[in-house]
């Protein structure tokens, strides 16, 4: 049984174009039609390039925006149309961490207000929240002398942890994770890392990864979905896609990560520029990687490959796979 | 002829805020030879763009100072020259890309118009009629897809891969000896990175040209680096062939450092190797070796005395770590 699950959840934004012509908007697809499900305990890892509506996504599921159309279902609950009253107590079970420590953390609250903050919003009793604080503190690796400190104090994986520590504090059963050690170093990266995995064992939380790094993403998640200019294009168990890669993108993306121990980009088979066809229009119906995909043909530009399953775990969204 | 184009020996770069002075970038030796890469590899705030600025004496001018060292460039030192000559070098026989290409972009110039100024300072025997043809072909040569409707687009209209394209373009019309590329890729997505990684890579070889590669990620100096500085807390800590290092890391900082890489096989669950603590903050760093709080070999000579850098081979690897105080210095 899944933990949460996205059935066909898609939103537009509005772009407006020029400042008087307010009544000629344009929508901007950012996530269409996504389907997505977390089990419970396991790490989904969310992989694209920047504009692909990964933070989108992980928006709609912590219901910062709402969705244009499609449902949301939270422990077979479905809070797409609940109002902000009614999912108060479910905004205790669904956090999450952002990538930038350095802004989603106030510069004017001490680390102890910070983490005291979610819990005075859920009226959590006074005297426990002091405790509950030196709880967190010490199961996300904080020294307790941080308290009292300010987050231009300390370092960015201390403020990572924080953040970590503020959505642990309401007792969470799913975090969003966007992007979260993107902006960490080398070696604090990895010290965070290994954090999130101790978390999840200990207290069966479930993640949603949201990451460029591809090498991250692999070794901290279970599945993955990869996804393209606002859809999901594959997703399945993690070594799977990676080993067994079936759609062109995914293909590419793995293709492109630079590796320390060989040098596989200077090879031939990588292009200089995108080899984009142009011989598409406005209204464009077809398939999203139409433009840069290397087998495409007629078909794709016709019309959208649905997303089909490979096996019960995989699944790919295009016509043509080997 | 020695085959060195760019030779640092010894460079001191300090800062001095209020009556602190902090040395950003601390006694670091390397060279560059000619046509070959020099990777630069370190955490933020190691000291690897001061060095690279210190080159190019485009250090902030109010409260940053080059203290001692020696910075060689074809055979006479850079911090001899007055700054007419400095400018003669600088942007002609060293370029420079940065890292976030919008921001260095001129954005109510067109590309052609900034491109321009570059080629009537730099490529005077270039006539002025010539120059739009030019331009179009170093945009060709940087991998821009139809350049003739781009020279005429502004920086907006541009996507992140095709802006650091024209950087870099812009970066190669005086057909520079050294290219000085600071984290050129951290901005852009995967896909891109790749193409830009393999542009510099023939760009290096077409023109014959060194780079000093500055980045973060092992994995994009790991491919195009013949030699990579390791650095951390302003110092170099190990200086060595790409083979060498990739075979045999010997600093315990660059040790834990490839070991930090979720890179080999790993089962998901599995656990990182970490390095335990902390970089150390500029204006705090620990007396002895810098890097001796967070080390699993630490001794007590570490914690007393800063390690000078002892050479392991006759010239490199260079390590900066009392475990090899038997090699010679």
């Amino acid at each position: 049984m899944a933990l949460l699950e996205l059935k066909d959840i898609t939103k537009f934004y509005d772009v407006e174009k020029g400042i008087f012509s307010l009544h000629c908007s344009q929508k901007i697809r950012a996530v269409e039609a996504v389907n997505l499900s977390l089990a419970p305990a396991k790490t989904m890892g969310l992989v694209g390039e920047s504009g692909c509506g990964k933070s989108t996504l992980a928006k709609l599921i912590v219901k910062l925006i709402a969705p244009a159309s499609g449902d949301i279902f939270f422990e077979n609950k479905n809070i797409t149309q609940l109002r902000e009253k009614e999912f108060r107590p479910l905004r205790k079970k669904i956090q999450i961490v952002f990538q930038d420590p350095y802004s989603s953390l106030s510069p004017r609250l001490k680390i102890k207000n910070i983490i005291a903050e979610p819990l005075q919003a859920f009226k959590t009793e006074k005297k426990k929240i002091e405790s509950r604080i030196r709880e967190l503190m010490e199961q996300v690796g904080l020294d307790k002398m941080y308290l009292a400190r300010f987050p231009h104090q300390l370092s960015g994986g201390q403020r990572q942890r924080v953040g970590i520590a503020r959505a642990l504090a309401t007792s969470a059963k799913l975090i969003v994770l966007d992007e979260a050690v993107s902006s960490l170093d080398l070696s604090t990266q990895a010290q965070v890392l290994n954090l999130l995995i101790n978390l999840q064992k200990k207290y069966k939380l479930t993640y949603l990864f949201i990451a460029h790094n591809l090498r991250v993403v692999r070794f901290i998640s279970d599945n993955v979905a990869i996804m393209y200019r606002g859809s999901i294009v594959e997703k399945g168990p993690t070594e799977i896609v990676y080993k067994k890669p079936l759609h062109p993108y995914t293909k590419k993306l793995l293709a492109s990560q630079p590796s320390w121990s060989k040098r596989n980009l200077s090879q031939n088979h990588m292009p200089y520029f995108n080899k984009s066809r142009t011989d598409i229009s406005g209204d464009f119906s077809g398939c999203q990687f139409y433009q840069h995909c290397p087998k495409a043909k007629q078909r794709c530009r016709d019309s959208k490959p649905a997303f089909k399953q490979v096996n019960t775990e995989h699944g790919v969204s295009c016509f043509y796979i080997d | 002829m020695t085959k060195k184009l760019l030779d640092i020996k010894n460079l001191r770069t300090c800062f001095y805020e209020d009556d602190k002075v902090i040395a950003a970038v601390d006694d670091v030796s390397l060279f560059v030879n000619k046509n070959s890469v020099v990777g630069l590899v370190g955490e933020s705030g190691c000291g690897k763009t001061m060095t690279a600025l210190s080159v190019t004496q485009l250090l902030p001018r109010l409260n940053c100072k080059i203290t001692s060292g020696m910075i060689r460039f074809n055979d006479q030192d850079l911090l001899d020259l007055d700054k007419g000559q400095l400018r003669s070098i600088r942007g002609k026989e060293i370029s420079y890309i940065f890292q976030e290409p919008s921001t260095c972009l001129n954005p109510v110039l067109t590309v052609e118009e900034q491109m321009q100024e570059v080629v009537s300072l730099h490529r005077q025997e270039i006539s002025r009629e010539d120059h739009r043809e030019f331009i179009i072909k170093q945009l060709k040569d940087a991998g821009i897809n139809m350049p003739g409707d781009k020279v005429g687009a502004f920086p907006h209209q541009l996507s992140g891969g095709e802006k650091q394209r024209v950087m870099i373009a812009m970066a190669m019309i005086p057909r520079p000896k050294l290219l000085i590329a600071d984290e050129p890729t951290t901005a852009l997505d995967v896909t891109i990175q790749a193409q830009i990684l393999r542009l510099l890579q023939d760009l290096k070889n077409k023109y014959g040209m060194a780079i000093l590669l500055i980045s973060h990620d092992f994995n994009i100096v790991g491919q195009l680096a013949d030699y990579i500085a390791v650095m951390y807390a302003g110092q170099i800590v190990e200086f060595s062939s790409m083979n060498s290092l990739m075979n045999h890391p010997n600093h315990p900082y660059t040790k834990g450092l490839l070991d930090c890489l979720p890179d080999k096989d790993i089962s998901s669950g599995g656990k990182l190797n970490v390095i335990e603590g902390e970089v150390p903050r500029a204006d705090s760093y620990p007396c002895g070796c810098r890097f001796h709080p967070r080390c699993p070999y630490v001794f007590d000579r570490c914690k007393k005395e800063m390690p000078p850098i002892f050479c392991l081979d006759d010239t490199t690897p260079e390590v900066r770590c009392w475990l090899y105080s038997n090699s010679k210095t």
